[in-house]
């Protein structure tokens, strides 16, 4: 026996928007994650406080713990935290070495105010490399050229100052700051000439003083056997 | 305008929703469980949609006159398009099924290496394979396929195989004389980190703190991930510096003690041995025979570790034009025997700085594997292949030992890893070629690229960190922040066309390391650009080089931000695994893909065990698997292949202890293993335990400053999780006598509804040192349990944090239901965060017949007791344990509508193997089920 015609309607009616709802439903809960390892990350960090604001929260339930203590509870227990620069700059400043009087030339695109903290900052790093060495002011030169690109001259008397390899790279690594000042790279001539060429000979120089001192071990023809 | 009817909207929605799903199906993976398809899809494209290249297109790279400004990069910075995709079918082994131990004689090599060529592999099927079963069929004691090549199964064909990396962890312990300071060591790059008004100076022993920084270490610790990386790519590794942290050290000299041969026409050489005057006599002779696989002679250097744990191996000999390359050498550790093949050929090298070629004093690394204290064990290595060339019976070194070399007339009495790539390549017996002098001192920043240079390594890694210079305090983000690479390139004068290649190396190590680190670390982590042009002569450990060559820099000690991450190990392996997807991109090879994950280990029908795991959703592909098996959940196998995300086990024999782990791999590479899972068949199936472990955290580095203990000798230095303490609780259950089967799994696992509490009768839960950062239990893992607590089941958990991190009243809570569970589900009240004592109290109530206890300081296997929680008991729980401080109690009992036993130390960390069977075995009779 069939449904009335007005009832089968309904019914049909009712069914259609039950449809359309879930619909729209499984539309929301379907659409694709697009969720990346990058989110991935993100999620599983807690929020970062500083390690200020972590000691004061200590010391409200115990008033004696240090600032150094708290800094080892956080370490213990893995908890991430921001350091608070400011409060490890009061009377901690490194004063630098007495700087250099330097020849500095600006080609470049520093501003005025950029290139005097570029000069402080490259007298104090030299000074800490040449100090007690006696040099006129033409020894040492620093341009920062057209391309930015700084170039600096130093002549063998100066240059001679840092005695091993050990010493050239302390003094390449103490330029690095150079990379925060928006300098694109860096060039050293000693008495006009690369410094690459001027080690490449050294090296040569080395290695036959090496092959020197290894002797026969190195020279002889050996059974293979 | 006509209104749309709503019959019509009707009609729309619904064929909206017809459509859309539709398209759904079709782009829908098969789930893992499906019956229809269980080989794991070709990989992705490893160029990561998600990483794009820092660098605009690549240029064409000119000769220095017409260089412009913009910085020259060589082509194809990303990955290769077109990457080895799957393994070549016919290369898969067959499962061997021998009933004899077997012996390096069964099998001959010839002259050829067994690995395949690139051109010789399949290219990729057309369709995905469609395999039979639903799972990889294993059966538990069937003889483990040996590695194929360098213990690397076959299937890894990476351009990085066979390539000889050459990886210098920066400076180390040197000599202060030729710095104008008296006579003693000196590390080359301790930190001083201000802290109020302390100065956290590392350079004054015994005052080490926490938070110093030093580079020195850190980046042997970097770059030991990054040789694990490497050699899990099919690349050998020539260390410049010991990397090894295992202090204890075992040479096995050619004719000396431990040495002996069998077989015929083994002769004596004339020449010395590569360690003669070092570790052997000064007239130490190696020995030498032809290949002959139809009258095999072997060399055999048998030992005892004098302590259980972790020893590489490492092989020195001295090379030459006549070495053959395929050598078999069998190792027989305490996981069975591995077989490998090693390469004593001579390399060669245009450069006559080192002498004449030939007779070079070389030393390969055979492996890391885990030997038990006075328990036998050998390496052979055979002339079982067919050439007319010899192999070398040199010298064995098992372990990485301290460091003999004297620093200024004096030992430094630590550990050889501790010292400069001078130390390391003097004990390695290379001359003043290699083992720079400066004057009468030694010079350690050229003598790692010579090092390089001497081996005629394909590449040669330099792992530094940075710091922007000790004049710009106090230090802060800005002065310097972000991954920075240095490379020799010349000018006119000085150009040469290696340079082309340290700058292609370099730029692609560094750009990889960042955005790997963006990917996986921090977002916003920095590109510091200087030294991307490359610089001319200033870096003697860059421009010394005659092979490709470069040095990275990850992270600046100077930010404080970058400080924190280079105190973190999981910063270290990220950054490894960028470095080393860097290096491989230089060699047009993919990469290996990561981690598994949701690994589990339960009881199947027919007494089978069923072991799954899942892969990452993102990163390179997987196209099979390495499940190795071990039976002390120490000691592991070489390996099966699996090329499902499962493998079931047959022939499990009752009351046995097995344990797994799994690797990921792909044509390129395998990943670190994952976390260790061990499961223990029983009599009947009454009682049924599962081991969670929801021990995750990886943060703490070692403490460089505890080398010794308090008796003054040297201790094994472990890492901050090594991921395998399940069998430590399963081990501790078989003990017990008592029969319950055991199942483990990691906590993701129970998480993502993979493993299902209510299946079992007993839930142990551990944490470790997993603290509020990583969330000791998570809202939905405290749901779940308090539904399986709610419906009568059993608990133990353990962990020195659980109380810290729920209760957490200094810095907030995590969950809002912390608290609430932790006292009404876990019936502990948190009292205090540090017990401060290793030693326990007899047990009382339930366990006492639990003797005094202690825990592991540091120096007894695990790792070391820090922080361990007190609790008061709540809501009807009492306090069975006790620390040996008055009212300090250390673990809960709970018996009410479910029971529970509340540990507020980790469990994994009792002393001695009695200790753990004795609290284990009492918990468990407490628990029993009726």
């Amino acid at each position: 026996m069939s449904l009335p015609f007005h009832l089968s309607k309904k019914i049909i009616r009712i069914l259609e928007l039950t449809f359309g709802i879930c619909s729209i439903g499984l539309i929301v809960v379907l659409w694709p994650d697009a969720s990346s390892a990058r989110d991935h990350v993100q999620e599983q960090s807690p929020t970062v406080k500083s390690l200020h604001e972590y000691h004061k929260e200590f010391a409200a339930s115990n008033t004696s713990i240090t600032e150094q203590e708290t800094l080892q509870i956080l370490l213990a227990k893995g908890i991430p935290f921001e350091f608070n620069p400011k409060l490890y700059s009061e009377n901690s400043q490194i004063q630098p070495e007495q700087t250099f009087q330097l020849r500095f030339k600006n080609n470049g695109n520093l501003s005025e105010p950029e290139f005097n903290v570029l000069k402080m900052r490259l007298s104090s790093v030299l000074s800490s490399h040449f100090s007690g060495t006696v040099f006129s002011e033409e020894e040492i030169t620093i341009e920062l050229n057209s391309s930015n690109i700084l170039i600096m001259q130093m002549s063998t008397n100066v240059f001679s100052v840092l005695k091993s390899e050990e010493e050239l790279t302390d003094f390449s690594e103490s330029l690095h700051f150079l990379g925060s000042l928006n300098i694109r790279g860096l060039q050293i001539f000693i008495d006009g000439t690369p410094l690459g060429a001027i080690m490449q000979q050294k090296d040569r120089f080395n290695d036959l003083e090496m092959l020197r001192i290894c002797g026969t071990k190195c020279q002889q023809t050996h059974n293979a056997r | 305008m006509k209104a749309i009817s709503t019959q019509k909207t009707l009609h729309i929605l619904l064929l909206g929703f017809i459509l859309f799903n539709f398209s759904q199906c079709n782009n829908s993976q098969p789930a893992p469980d499906s019956n229809i398809e269980q080989v794991v899809a070709p990989p992705q494209n490893p160029n990561d949609p998600g990483t794009l290249p820092l660098f605009p297109e690549p240029e064409q790279t000119q000769p220095p006159e017409e260089q412009d400004n913009e910085p020259e990069v060589s082509p194809e910075l990303t990955a290769p398009e077109n990457p080895e995709s799957t393994a070549p079918q016919d290369q898969i082994p067959e499962i061997e099924q021998e009933n004899t131990e077997p012996s390096i004689n069964d099998e001959t090599s010839s002259e050829e290496p067994s690995t395949p060529e690139p051109d010789e592999t399949s290219t990729e099927p057309e369709e995905p394979l469609i395999k039979e079963e639903s799972t990889t069929l294993l059966p538990i004691d069937a003889a483990p396929v040996a590695a194929r090549g360098a213990y690397l199964p076959a299937q890894v064909s990476s351009p990085l195989r066979g390539k000889l990396i050459a990886l210098g962890a920066g400076h180390g312990y040197r000599g202060r004389l030729h710095s104008g300071q008296n006579p003693g060591k000196t590390l080359q790059r301790p930190w001083v980190w201000r802290s109020g008004n302390k100065v956290l100076d590392s350079r004054k022993s015994n005052n080490i703190a926490d938070f110093a920084v030093v580079e020195d270490f850190i980046n042997s610790e970097i770059t030991h991930y990054l040789n694990e990386y490497l050699l899990n790519a099919g690349a050998k590794t020539t260390l410049v510096r010991e990397l090894s942290r295992q202090h204890r050290e075992i040479i096995l000299c050619p004719n000396a003690e431990g040495y002996s041969e069998s077989g015929p026409s083994v002769f004596e050489s004339q020449n010395l041995s590569a360690q003669a005057g070092v570790s052997c006599s000064n007239n130490a002779h190696y020995n030498f025979v032809y290949g002959n696989p139809s009258t095999p002679s072997t060399a055999r250097y048998s030992f005892q570790v004098p302590a259980s744990g972790m020893y590489p191996l490492y092989f020195h000999f001295r090379d030459g034009i006549d070495r053959a390359q395929n050598i078999p050498v069998s190792i027989q550790h305490a996981g069975g025997t591995t077989r490998t093949h090693i390469d004593q050929s001579m390399r060669s090298t245009s450069s006559d700085a080192y002498g004449f070629p030939g007779l070079r004093n070389r030393v390969l690394y055979l492996g890391t594997f885990f030997f038990k204290e006075n328990e036998p064990a050998a390496v052979t290595v055979s002339n079982n292949f067919t050439s007319d060339k010899i192999v070398v019976f040199d010298t064995l070194r098992v372990g990485g030992g301290m460091d003999l070399i004297p620093i200024d007339g004096q030992l430094t009495g630590l550990e050889k890893f501790k010292s400069s790539a001078f130390q390391y390549q003097k004990f390695l017996n290379r001359d003043a070629t290699v083992a720079r002098l400066s004057g009468s001192f030694n010079e350690d920043v050229t003598t790692r690229p010579h090092a390089a240079n001497y081996e005629a390594a394909d590449a040669f890694i330099s792992v530094h960190n940075n710091a922007t210079g000790q004049n710009v305090y106090p230090y802060t983000d800005s002065s310097g922040r972000g991954s920075m690479v240095i490379y020799q390139y010349g000018d006119e004068s000085t150009f040469k066309p290696l340079d082309k290649e340290h700058r292609d190396l370099g730029l692609k190590m560094k750009y990889r390391l960042i955005d790997h680190l963006r990917e996986y670390w921090d977002p916003d982590w920095r590109n510091f650009a200087w030294g991307d042009e490359g610089f001319n002569g200033n870096y003697g450990e860059t421009r010394v080089a005659q092979v490709p060559s470069a040095l990275i820099e990850v992270a600046f000690f100077t930010s404080p931000t970058e400080l924190l991450a280079l105190s973190n190990e999981k910063f270290y392996r990220t950054a490894a695994r960028g470095i080393y997807q860097g290096i491989a991109q230089y060699f047009g090879a993919g990469w290996s893909p990561l981690e598994v994950t949701n690994v589990r280990v339960t009881h199947s029908e027919n007494s089978e065990i069923r072991l799954e795991w899942d892969t990452q959703d993102f990163g390179p592909q997987a196209t099979y698997f390495l499940v190795q098996t071990s039976k002390d959940g120490l000691s592991f196998d070489s390996g099966r292949i699996a090329t499902t995300n499962s493998a079931t086990f047959w022939n499990v024999v009752p009351g046995t202890l097995y344990s797994f782990k799994i690797s990921a791999a792909n044509a390129h590479g395998m990943s670190l293993p994952s976390a260790v899972v061990s499961i223990k068949a029983a009599a009947s199936y009454d009682r049924r335990a599962l081991i969670v472990n929801g021990f995750d955290r990886l943060d703490s580095r070692v403490n460089f400053s505890s080398s010794f203990d308090r008796s003054g000798a040297p201790v094994t230095i472990k890492r901050g999780n090594e991921f395998s303490y399940t069998p430590i609780y399963a081990q501790a259950i078989a003990d017990s006598m008592l029969d319950w089967s055991v199942d483990s799994c990691d906590n993701e696992s129970v998480i993502d509804g993979k493993v299902e509490l209510q299946d079992y009768d007993l839930i142990i839960w551990y944490t470790g040192r997993e603290s509020w950062a990583d969330e000791t239990f998570s809202e939905q893992e405290q749901n779940l349990l308090q539904d399986y607590l709610a419906s009568g089941g059993n608990l133990i958990v353990s962990g020195s944090e659980i109380g810290w991190d729920l209760a957490s009243q200094q810095i907030g809570n995590r969950s809002a239901n912390d608290l609430f569970f932790l006292e009404n589900y876990l019936r502990s009240r948190y009292t205090g965060d540090d017990a401060g004592t290793n030693q326990l109290l007899p047990g009382i109530s339930v366990l006492n017949k639990v003797d005094a206890f202690s825990l592991d300081e540091g120096y007894s296997g695990t790792y070391q007791n820090q922080y361990p929680d007190y609790y008061s008991p709540v809501n009807g729980s009492v306090c069975v344990l006790e620390y040996a401080i008055a009212n300090r109690c250390a673990a809960l009992w709970y018996s009410g509508d479910y029971k529970l036993f509340s540990l507020g130390f980790p469990f994994e960390i009792v002393n001695s193997r009695a200790g753990r069977a004795s609290l284990m075995s009492n918990m468990l009779k407490a628990l029993e089920v009726n």
